[in-house]
């Protein structure tokens, strides 16, 4: 009785040294916010611009009729979109929305781009060479299929500065080519106005 | 008595089902937002949808009545049958409203599952 009276203390004793002691926000200062909150701090390009163009754009490119009117998801490549500000901004950031906004529409699918083209190929050489797989399971070579369209953004700004005033003007072009035709099928646009100042 | 007592449920019943349409529309419209901070001069005008290559597509007119410019911030949430979300929630896309103006809202769905949505409203001056 005296041993199990004791090994419950000193597993209770051992739980609570273990325990975390939660601090307020108002204590660290530190506090999550709304990642899809309108963010003010600058009027620098920032996150809610970033997620206003893609979201906009990937919905305004499902409505082209190229996507709109076909019975089977038209296949895309996309290239990192262009930035033609004087900002540094991470358009990699704006390209992988936009993918993914397509993509979940069911609409769209993409061919892999370059980047994903030596995992394709290393994939293929892996299973075809190495004599460790099943033939039957193992991916074919010459099955890929090619993009019929390719997408192509580019984002640009206007700068202007007051006495005590700045504005921003972004605006974000996206475009759809069909490689076949050579032909440019589709192209729309995102503005963005910011204003600072008094 | 009896046939007298009927006859008043039989009324009212079809009073009920002739007045209900134009109350429940009402109501609908105004059921479709979800306002938050001042937004109490903005009035839904027309609302409507659309399944347009699949992908639900609305469009609320609202009306700014006030004699001062405000800001707005807004947001589609777009719900399936059972009224559960079906895509993360969306940026919140901020709009400048002038005084006295008619505008419109318009929202695409993400998926093809969507069928019902929401309209978020943040106002503030």
């Amino acid at each position: 009785m005296k041993f199990t009276t004791f090994a419950v203390l000193a597993a209770a004793l051992a739980l609570s040294a273990c325990q975390t002691n939660p601090r307020k926000p108002a204590e660290t200062g530190v506090r999550y916010g709304d990642a899809k909150g309108v963010e003010t701090t600058t009027n620098e390009f920032g996150s809610t611009d970033l997620q206003i163009i893609a979201e906009n754009m990937a919905k305004k490119m499902l409505q082209s009729p190229v996507i709109a009117n076909s019975n089977t998801p038209v296949r895309l490549r996309i290239e990192d979109v262009r930035n033609l500000t004087s900002e540094n901004i991470d358009t990699r950031m704006i390209t992988n929305r936009i993918r993914r906004q397509l993509l979940n529409s069911g609409r769209v699918e993409f061919a892999v781009d370059d980047a994903g083209m030596q995992g394709q190929t290393d994939t293929l050489s892996r299973q075809k060479d190495s004599g460790l797989y099943d033939k039957n399971t193992t991916i074919a070579a010459r099955k890929m299929e090619a993009e019929r369209f390719a997408v192509r953004g580019s984002i640009r700004s206007i700068v202007k500065r007051g006495t005590n005033v700045k504005d921003v003007f972004y605006t974000f072009e996206l475009s759809l080519t069909d490689r076949q035709r050579g032909l440019e099928v589709w192209a729309d646009d995102q503005e963005i106005r910011k204003v600072s100042g008094r | 008595m009896i046939r007298r007592q009927k006859f008043i449920t039989t009324l009212v019943a079809l009073a009920a089902v002739v007045c209900l349409p134009l109350s429940a529309q009402a109501q609908t419209m105004e059921s479709k937002l979800r306002r938050m901070g001042q937004t109490k001069t903005l009035k839904i005008e027309d609302l409507r949808q659309v399944r347009r290559n699949n992908l639900l597509t609305v469009q609320a007119t609202l009306v700014h009545q006030a004699k001062r410019d405000m800001n707005i911030n807004y947001r589609f949430k777009w719900l399936d049958n059972s009224g559960m979300k079906v895509a993360d929630d969306e940026v919140w896309n901020p709009k400048v409203i002038y005084a006295g103006q008619t505008f419109e809202l318009t929202g695409i769905a993400p998926t093809p599952i969507a069928t019902d949505f929401q309209i978020e409203i943040e106002g503030f001056n």
